[in-house]
């Protein structure tokens, strides 16, 4: 109950924030920008999708889908029969880089089950010991099942690491030369870095692979987004281009019956926009026609029947009623 | 001491509450039944969604309360006796938690809201190992930075509560220990005991006055801690206490035993006796002095603690108040549970998916599949649930909380809703309606002291049949006031002014709000006292009618320097009594048995008070019982026509003129009284009066008995006459009318007032106008409120087909039809004819028919409404509304400590509603719709690409990413539109107030609107994942032959989703400060930064899912065109239909705005709106 308060001790501070009275800048929608905005995104759009097309086009990718050859099918591999050959015609000489990749169709490496089903210190060479640690390999932890000895621990654990796709390929030009072909350089250099070193030979667990510095390996660890996924396999860095036709000689190991996959073999080369997908072109070309032409729409509309700006009769809630 | 608690913790009235005196200008021409009224919302407080915790509360409250027989009793100086009652001691506790008790109930608090309770269930599900898609913490984390928040609220709240309990429990008084007084805690005082008091102290606890230092033992206290008050009320002790005084051994050996009612929330009664020397004594309100008032003009008193700590009536009356929800966020309520609904929806459809899908790719070894299919469908609905969890948004009700509370400061912060005057700025008495205020349709005023500034003048009289101060020689120069007739009226009128400008500087002092500017007399008619002195019938008649105004009312006078200050609780009594001074009847001072009066300002003459019968505004009349100085026995009453006429004695021969009179100043909008005696028989008084003390010392009923005993005296009256006080419109209020009306706003006046008077004042502030046609439904029975409804609503139907235009009726009823047109299926009737008025006034209401019209209008049409009210007799009705809002004026701050929003003057209410409540609106709606947005555009991506993955569930996003979404990526530029957006600027809203039908026609928020963004977040979430799946088909390799993954595409769709979510909010947003570029922008960039330093961190244990994933996508040219094209392709749709309605559908906020950008500042200065000019004037500010 102080009354000692000045007069007016209550008034409020005339400071901007206070009185909502911050400068500001307020745009709004009126037809010239708007119709300037569309028309100057639909010309850039095109522009940039006829571009990324031109460069696509110039990518030049054969794909042979090798699991449907009878020499190639599943199981076939037994005895030393496990050798199949197919031949990718090269109408067009492919300058290097070449890139060659296996493609797997209805293969979920996107499954939850199966994503989770690794473990990143492992993989860093790190020996895990720990259950709790390595729970997220589940199913695959120990080679019981049951996760009461350390010395039953699976190197690598984990579903990723386990189902690796182990076809081969080799490739031979159409005089049966052998081409050379590069592994290093398929992985990302960081994971190749970093996120994969090998398992210390003598480390705990029942150990079938410890390479996990294998480019093929990491390669394989980095799951794909989506069920139809391509992983590069070797670059050919020339020097001469590929023409003529080249053979692929595969040594088929990976069964895909089980889950109705398909395995192709992929030539491609690559733009500056990557493989060929054309998709971006298209998708920048389509939508720019269609902001053009809705900016051409409106251009057209705004000169038949413009709209008066701040015609009064609208600040009524029934004129459009 | 409880000055800055009682603030916000304290609401007196919400019980069974007698009538406070000050009600005698509202109550006096009023049919107020306010006992009914406050029943009510007694009744009603356990029906308010108060919560559940609070409904705990209130059991265990009831539980404790669950007092022992009839009384307490308290044995006076008996310590250990009284202890044997266990009366609760004196420590007092406002603060909700301690230390030990905070954090749990604190949680428990929270988790009572459903949202976060649903929130921590899925928080558990997530620790699950092996269900959760997203990591253990990906709700956790954002429900516990948004419980902590609003903990950290709570908790700063509960301090300044602990801090407040500190020092009043250690604050300490005197109390009588072993025969000598000694300073003792105010917490460890105890019932029984004897305290002293001294001056500008306050009282410790409830107590029974004993003994004062002033001769008859009064004292004065100021109770504007208990209800508002700021005048001083006198106590006295009884008689047979009084002997007490300040002897220590009197006081040590008193004696004795009380015996008075339970604790309960009554401020205005109490009923006790005391048992003393083999005698019963009556104890009333009138001894007892409550907790929380302070002692004035008195040097000290010795009292008895009665009740002490939270059964004292000030504890007992801090109610929080009842909990209301804007409608916004009752919608919202409903919209999540449906989205919930939906989501379980989708969670069983994903997970019988799964099951389906398990079932014909069990075989793929590299899956490994070791459950059943079920299980593994069972398992993957939890999986879902988890996944799609916030869909419903987490953030909504922090963000929504902090926005609003902004809002709030920002609505206590307006210097054009500042009232210099008086000191007051507007205050948002809580934050959660914010949004209302801009949705109202029918706001529900009181006239006095709402439309008028209660400021009551005396203006004329009418005496003997004849009307005084009728005259026009209107010299309204305040300095020169009309020559007064005798040297004795220039002498009092001096007298007035001096002593008004003393009460100015006093009543800085006091604090009292009591009028600075305005003279209480503006009489200018010298017949008056001419035929005073011509010693005929009528000089007679105006000497009792003075010595009536003198004489019959409770002001108490307060000398200071030889004025004297009139402290009345009702302004019309003030007026009176100085009216009475104006004329030469002045009114000195008063003890217990005598008024004096000081004639001409030369002889004394005293009247012997034998009784006082209160007013309430049941009884809308008071009386005094008096013996003159001639000794003649002598009632003097009055009080409202309707009452006084019925009690008249026959063959009156002023009657009829006199209600000509009356009818005349009514429809000049003057407020009335009526003035009568009677001369009673000793015989009869005698009677009458041992029923009357039968009656007052009764302790059940007491009240009620008193009223009717009263009744039986208060008969056979003579009319002496009526005297009419002005009650001025406050500034501004025709024009604030008028733009309400322009907004769409329907405005009901409801009024205690008389039919005429109400009329007329609803002309002069143009809520009337000539053009309308009044409807005037008068009826008397119930038969005759239903033919003329349904006469009138026949005629309305007719008048309809014939295409008249029909808004321009008003309709006016008064209180004795509503009480008919109230009940049953008639009010379906009223509210029809109403709902096609453009204007109702309802007369002679109570306070209670006052909430039942609120209640009919809320309960029956879908609308929003709003109650504006200054008085007690408004609180029910403030309380009933959607939002009760109170003007802090005249008669305390009953009203506005009910209410939602305080504000200085009616007029503010058009910023309140036009400004800050439409700009409320569009904030918190699109607050609201955006939250929603935002999360179903990111969530249900996850559920596109689960159709991908075989229905597992799996996230595309990486888990800390993914938790930081709502809390940091998209959290504060939607609190930064929600406190700075505006669509159009201030003036153009007042300029143009139909702009504020946005919110009435629920343009913003409705269930279309809101799924018309739910449908845009799908569409959304739609590009998000299908435009980079097609462009990375196949895993469609990098220009440098690597393959895309699963990370580095889960990357892309989220920085898309979160350029795409930003600049959505960016396209609805109208204002652009640099706070808004400056969240919206850096969003963006900390994202960046965020994932550039995250992509980094490769350590032990960390599963380093995005580890250098944006430095190899960043190598890519189809990441930046990905980028582009997303945001683009998504917000065309939104770009384009908000030009498309603009242009060819245009809100009128559009053209608003389309004018503003137009002709710029011309055309704001061009009109300086007329109607808005007062407040920039006020402020001196120009816009």
């Amino acid at each position: 109950m102080s009354n000692d308060k000045e007069p007016y001790s209550k008034k409020p501070a005339n400071t901007a924030f206070k009185q909502q009275k911050l400068k500001a800048w307020e745009p709004i929608l009126t037809p010239a920008p708007v119709i300037i905005a569309f028309i100057a995104i639909g010309v850039v759009f095109v522009i940039i999708g006829a571009f990324m097309i031109s460069s696509t086009n110039k990518v030049i990718e054969h794909t042979i889908r090798y699991d449907d050859i009878p020499a190639c099918r599943d199981n076939m591999g037994i005895d030393g029969k496990n050798k199949c050959d197919i031949t990718i015609n090269i109408p067009t000489p492919m300058k290097p880089p070449v890139y060659l990749y296996y493609r797997l169709d209805n293969f979920y490496q996107n499954h939850r089950r199966y994503v989770k089903s690794r473990n990143d210190d492992q993989l860093r060479g790190i020996v895990v010991t720990d259950f709790n640690k390595l729970k997220d390999c589940e199913p695959l932890i120990t080679s019981d099942g049951e996760n009461s000895s350390i010395d039953k621990i699976l190197v690598p654990c984990g579903l990723i690491a386990n189902s690796k796709f182990n076809d081969t390929f080799l490739m031979f030009t159409k005089n049966n030369t052998y081409i050379n072909l590069r592994k290093k350089g398929i992985a990302w250099t960081s994971d190749v870095e970093t996120k994969f070193k090998d398992y210390p030979a003598n480390g705990t667990g029942i150990i079938t692979f410890n390479k996990f510095s294998d480019e093929d390996f990491i390669v394989w660890m980095r799951t794909a987004a989506l069920p139809d996924f391509k992983k590069l396999y070797r670059i050919y860095d020339g020097p001469e281009p590929l023409t003529d036709s080249v053979r692929v000689e595969i040594t088929n190991y990976y069964p895909v019956q089980s889950f109705n996959g398909k395995k192709y073999v992929v030539l491609s080369t690559a733009s500056w926009m990557g493989g060929k997908n054309p998709f971006l072109g298209y998708a920048y070309i389509i939508v720019g026609i269609i902001c053009f032409v809705q900016g051409v729409v409106f251009l057209v509309k705004h000169y038949v029947s413009p709209r008066k700006m701040g015609d009064m009769k609208y600040l009524d809630w029934n004129a459009n009623k | 001491m409880m000055n800055s608690s009682s603030t916000n913790s304290f609401r007196p009235y919400n019980g069974n509450v007698e009538i406070p005196l000050q009600d005698l200008q509202n109550g006096a021409n009023s049919n107020s039944n306010l006992n009914g009224a406050y029943m009510n919302s007694m009744d009603n407080d356990d029906d308010y969604e108060g919560g559940f915790v609070q409904k705990v509360q209130n059991f265990i409250l009831r539980i404790r309360d669950d007092f022992i027989g009839n009384c307490r009793t308290i044995h006076i100086n008996n310590h250990e006796y009284n202890l044997l009652y266990k009366y609760t001691n004196n420590y007092v506790k406002t603060s909700k938690y301690s230390l030990v008790t905070f954090v749990p109930l604190n949680l428990f608090e929270q988790f009572c809201r459903l949202a976060n309770f649903y929130f921590l269930i899925v928080s558990c599900l997530q620790l699950i190992p092996g269900v959760s898609p997203t990591g253990r913490f990906t709700t956790l984390g954002p429900l516990c930075i948004v419980l902590t928040v609003t903990a950290l609220k709570e908790a700063y709240e509960d301090y300044k509560r602990h801090k407040e309990d500190d020092r009043v429990n250690y604050s300490t008084t005197e109390v009588l220990r072993n025969s000598s007084f000694v300073h003792v805690l105010w917490k460890d005082i105890q019932v029984g005991d004897i305290i002293k008091v001294y001056d500008k102290q306050f009282m410790p606890a409830d107590i029974l006055l004993l003994s004062t230092s002033e001769p008859d033992s009064t004292c004065f206290v100021e109770t504007a801690n208990l209800d508002g008050e700021t005048n001083l009320k006198m106590k006295q002790s009884l008689e047979e206490t009084q002997f007490l005084a300040d002897d220590l051994n009197q006081l040590s050996s008193f004696n004795g035993l009380i015996e008075c009612e339970h604790p309960n929330k009554r401020l205005y009664s109490f009923s006790g006796s005391l048992l003393m020397e083999q005698k019963v004594l009556p104890i009333s309100i009138k001894q007892v002095l409550l907790r929380g008032t302070m002692l004035r003009n008195t040097k000290w008193i010795n009292g008895l603690v009665l009740y002490s700590g939270r059964d004292t009536k000030l504890m007992r009356n801090s109610n929080t108040t009842p909990l209301k929800r804007s409608q916004i966020e009752k919608s919202t309520n409903h919209y999540i549970i449906f989205i919930f609904f939906l989501q379980m929806l989708l969670c069983t459809a994903c997970a019988i998916a799964n099951g389906s899908w398990t079932a014909s790719n069990r075989k793929a070894f590299y899956l490994s599949f070791t459950r059943s299919n079920a299980v593994e469908g069972g398992m993957s609905f939890l999986t879902f649930l988890i996944l799609f969890n916030n869909v419903i948004p987490i953030s909504l009700y922090v963000t929504m909380e902090i926005v609003k509370l902004i809002q709030a400061y920002l609505i206590n912060n307006d210097a054009e809703m500042y009232h210099k005057e008086t000191d007051t700025p507007a205050l948002a008495r809580t934050s959660n309606l914010n949004e209302e205020l801009g949705q109202i349709e029918y706001l529900f005023t009181d006239k006095t002291g709402t439309l008028t500034q209660n400021k009551m003048i005396f203006k004329k009289c009418s005496i003997g049949g004849i009307v005084y101060g009728n005259e026009t020689n209107n010299n309204r120069s305040s300095s020169n006031q009309s020559t007064p007739a005798t040297p004795n009226v220039l002498n009092n009128l001096d007298d007035i002014n001096n002593n008004n400008t003393n009460s100015s500087i006093s009543s800085k002092l006091h604090k009292s709000n009591n009028s600075v500017n305005l003279q209480p007399v503006d009489f200018h008619d010298d017949k008056l006292l001419s035929d005073l002195n011509s010693k005929t019938d009528q000089s007679h008649n105006i000497q009792e009618f003075l010595n009536i105004m003198a004489v019959c009312h409770t002001v108490v006078p307060e000398q200071e320097d030889g004025k004297i200050n009139y402290q009345a609780s009702s302004p019309d009594e003030n007026a009176l009594v100085n009216a009475a001074k104006f004329f030469g009847f002045e009114f000195t001072h008063r003890n217990q048995k005598n008024v004096f009066l000081k004639l001409n300002g030369l002889e004394d003459i005293r009247f012997e008070v034998l009784q006082v019968l209160e007013f309430n505004s049941e009884r809308k009349r008071m009386s005094v019982i008096v013996r003159s100085p001639n000794g003649k026995l002598l009632l003097y009453c009055k009080g409202a026509d309707s009452v006084i006429f019925e009690r008249l004695a026959p063959n009156q021969p002023y009657a009829d003129v006199t209600i000509n009179h009356l009818q005349d100043f009514a429809s000049e909008g003057l407020r009335t009284l009526c003035i009568a005696y009677c001369e009673l028989d000793q015989q009869v008084y005698q009677e009458w009066l041992k029923e009357y003390q039968i009656a007052s010392t009764a302790i059940i009923n007491r009240e009620a008995e008193i009223d009717r005993v009263a009744e039986i005296i208060e008969t056979n009256l003579f009319l002496l006459g009526a005297t009419a006080i002005e009650d001025k419109l406050q500034k501004g209020v025709p024009e604030a009318i008028n733009i309400l009306r322009e907004a769409g706003i329907k405005l009901w006046v409801l009024t205690g007032d008389k039919q005429e008077t109400a009329i007329n004042i609803g002309y002069s502030c143009q809520l009337l106008t000539p053009e309308m046609e009044l409807v005037i439904i008068n009826e008397q029975s119930k038969e005759n409120t239903i033919v003329e409804l349904n006469r009138r609503l026949n005629d309305l139907s007719t008048r309809s087909n014939s295409t008249e235009n029909k808004e321009q009726m008003a309709l006016i009823v008064d209180g004795n039809t509503l009480n008919h047109a109230l009940e049953g299926h008639i009010k379906y009737s009223l509210l029809k004819l109403a709902k096609n008025c453009s204007a109702v006034v309802c007369c002679r209401v109570s306070p209670s028919q006052k909430a039942q019209l609120v209640r009919l209008v809320k309960d029956n049409l879908a609308s929003v409404t709003l109650a504006v009210g200054d008085g007690a007799n408004d609180v029910s009705m403030i309380q009933a509304a959607h939002v009760g809002i109170g003007i802090s004026g005249e008669e305390g701050l009953q009203a506005c400590r009910s209410s939602d929003y305080s504000i200085g003057q009616f007029r503010f209410l058009v910023r309140l509603l036009l400004v800050h409540g439409r700009y409320s609106y569009r904030r918190i709606s699109k607050l609201v719709c955006y939250c929603f947005y935002k999360n179903i555009a990111l969530y249900i991506t996850q559920f596109w690409f689960t159709i991908f993955n075989g229905w597992s569930g799996q996230t595309l996003y990486e888990r800390y990413t993914l938790t930081a979404y709502n809390v940091v990526w998209t959290f504060f530029p939607i609190i930064i539109m929600g406190i700075m957006e505006k669509d159009v600027s201030e003036s153009i809203l007042i300029e143009h107030p139909k702009l504020y039908q946005l919110g009435p026609k629920k343009i913003l928020f409705s269930f279309p609107v809101f799924w018309g963004w739910v449908l845009n977040g799908i569409y959304h979430s739609f590009v998000f994942f299908a435009i980079p799946a097609a462009a990375s088909y196949k895993s469609n390799a990098y220009s440098g032959g690597e393959n895309s993954e699963l990370f580095a595409f889960g990357l892309i769709c989220f920085a898309a989703i979160i350029i795409t979510v930003n600049l959505k909010l960016a396209l609805e947003v109208r204002y652009w400060t640099w706070v808004n570029h400056l969240a919206t922008w850096g969003s963006m960039v900390v994202f960046f930064c965020w994932i550039l330093i995250y992509g980094r961190v490769n350590a032990k244990g960390i599963d380093s899912d995005l580890f250098d994933v944006i430095y190899r996508i960043g190598e890519s040219a189809h990441f930046y065109f990905l980028l582009l094209l997303v945001p683009i392709i998504a917000l065309w749709r939104d770009f384009g239909w908000k030009f498309v309605n603009r242009y060819y559908k245009p809100m009128p906020h559009h053209i608003a705005q389309e004018l503003l950008k137009s002709n710029d500042s011309k055309y704001v200065s061009k009109r300086t709106f007329s109607s808005y000019a007062f407040d920039t004037q006020e402020l001196g500010q120009s816009d």
